[in-house]
Parts: structure tokens; sequence; C-alpha cells
């Protein structure tokens, strides 16, 4: 499947493809080698892991005192002033944990529970549901919220 | 022991105030270096670092923990916002030199594992060992997104020779930082 002009193709490509600098058609066909191609995905893997680390080099910077309520006003969660002390309300912690059961039982029934509950219980079981079934289940730590 | 990063992210994605008020504070000053080192310390840094956390939080369900950290995708979305915004601004200077410094003599060490700082201090001593014109092309690439082609006009270098340049210099980076 793959020849070797492709691979030769692909050496000049790989550094752009890492760090994003491939253009919306290179990047298509480069993708598309890399998949059948095991020499130039684990050189792509190499590529993108010098990335990650030439990032990590920007040294830290304090940004100014109103920056994480900006942020949170931006997520739409400017409520959040009662850090710590704010507790997930009981319908939510309910949605959670029956989100959660349906994931892991994979039975309809309890997912039912959670779809009697208010538009937004729903929203945020489905998210939920995509952000845990996405990682397998590797989040299922991320529903231990305060109880109570 | 602290909320994993995975754990906070899940979290600030299901629209968790508090999980999504303790990622922001847990990453904000790497968030906000990089920006200021791409962008420059000014509001447009601000920007920049607030749009990659709203990006973070829309595109939480795309991190996968097998290609790397939350710290290292959240950075890359970060670059990312950080180019875009330069993208706009094509007259801003770009002076990989200042970038290099910076990046040499940064002491990026903070909180997180000791890993983590061994790994960063030897790809910075791998950066400071290149050519300056190898690192000034990894550079320009990893921080400003730049094409071969536009490295080779920036620096006024044949095409050719470039593009060899950037796929020669970034592997001797990963071999060192093994």
């Amino acid at each position: 499947m793959t020849r070797p002009h492709d691979c030769l193709a692909m050496r000049s490509l790989l550094a752009e493809l890492a760090t994003g600098a491939a253009s919306g058609h290179e990047r298509a066909w480069a993708l598309g080698h890399v998949t059948g191609c095991p020499t130039c995905r684990a050189e792509l893997e190499e590529l993108a892991k010098v990335t990650d680390g030439l990032l990590m080099l920007a040294p830290p910077a304090e940004p100014p005192p109103e920056f994480e309520s900006a942020v949170l006003k931006r997520l739409g969660m400017a409520g959040a002033r009662a850090v710590g002390r704010r507790r997930f309300s009981r319908r939510k912690m309910l949605a959670v944990g029956a989100t959660a059961a349906a994931l892991l039982l994979g039975s309809g029934g309890s997912a039912t529970v959670v779809y009697q509950q208010g538009e937004s219980d729903r929203a945020l079981a489905e998210q939920y549901r995509q952000t845990l079934s996405i990682a397998n289940g590797r989040y299922l730590k991320a529903a231990r919220l305060p109880a109570g | 022991m602290g909320v994993s990063d995975e754990a906070l992210l899940a979290g600030m994605a299901a629209g968790d105030p508090q999980a999504a008020t303790a990622f922001v504070r847990r990453y904000q000053s790497r968030v906000y270096g990089l920006a200021v080192t791409i962008v420059g310390g000014s509001a447009t840094a601000d920007d920049v670092a607030q749009e990659a956390f709203v990006r973070a939080w829309r595109f939480a369900g795309g991190y996968d923990a097998r290609r790397g950290s939350v710290l290292s995708w959240l950075l890359t979305i970060a670059r990312n916002a950080a180019i875009d915004t330069v993208r706009l601004r094509r007259d801003q200077p770009y002076d990989p030199d200042v970038l290099l410094a910076v990046l040499a003599a940064g002491d990026a060490s903070d909180d997180r594992e000791i890993e983590q700082i061994a790994d960063t201090d030897q790809m910075r001593t791998a950066l400071r060992q290149l050519p300056r014109e190898q690192a000034a092309a990894v550079v320009l690439a990893t921080f400003y997104g730049f094409s071969a082609r536009e490295i080779a006009e920036r620096e006024r270098v044949p095409l050719g020779t470039d593009k060899t340049r950037i796929g020669s210099a970034s592997p001797g980076c990963a071999t060192i930082s093994r």
C-alpha cells in the first residue's frame, strides 16, 4: 500500500504536520499515509513529542488578577465564587450517579431515570456520558464530587 | 492528594464550576506564559489565554490520555489560539533569536512531577546545542506555526535547504530528549 517515494515525500512534511503548520491538503494526504505506514507514524509521534516538549519550555507567567473570573464568565460559570463551599445539587449528583450506573451496567433502565429529569441535568449527563465513553470509563473518578 | 488533571478536565467539561476553577488555577500561569511568549505581554496575551481555556472546555471530549498529558494538550491548544491571533497581525516582527533566548534561559520548573522537569531540562539543553539556524527553524515552526516555505522566505534561504533543516533539526531534539 505505501510506496517508498511516499515516505520520501512524507519526510519533508512530518515536521510541519507535528507542529500543525501543514496545509489542509498536505495534512489530509500525510495523515492518510501514516495510517498505513508504521515507520512514518512512529516518526510523527516522536516529532509530536518534541513539539510538546518545546512548548513546555515557555516560562510560566502570572495572568492579571481578574483572569480566572473572566474565563469562568466565558464558560458560563461566572457564579462560581463560592469555590470550596459550593456543592453539587442533589439532582445533579443523582443525574451523574445514574449516568455512571447506566454506563457501567449498560442498562437502559437507569438511563431513563436521568432522562426524566430537567433539561440542564440531561445536558450535564450527556456531557459526562461523552467524556466517559471517550476514555473507556477512565474518567469515572470524575463523578466522585463532594457528596451531600 | 489533589484531584487528577483528567478528572478536573472532565468535571469542567461537565459544567462543574468547582472543577473549572481548579483547572484554570492549576494551569493559568503555564497557558498565560505560553501566550506571552508567542504574542508578547499585552491584553492580547490575556485574550489568547482566555480563548485557550474556552477551547479546552469545548474540546475536552477530544482529549486522549494515550497521546500525552493534559498539560501538553492544553499548551497545544494555547499555541494554536496564539497562532490564530498572530496570523491576523501579519505585520508583527517575529524574532526567533529573542524567543530562543527566552526558552533557553527560562525556568519552567514548578510543582509538576520531577520526571517532567527532567524532560524539560533535557529539551532545553538540546535546543541550546542545535546550530542557531536549526534552532530558529524549530521555534518558528513550533511556536509560530510557520511552514518550511515561510521559514525559507523569512530567513532568506532556499526552500530545499530549509525543508531539510526542519526535518533534520527536530529528530535531533527527539534523540537528545529521550
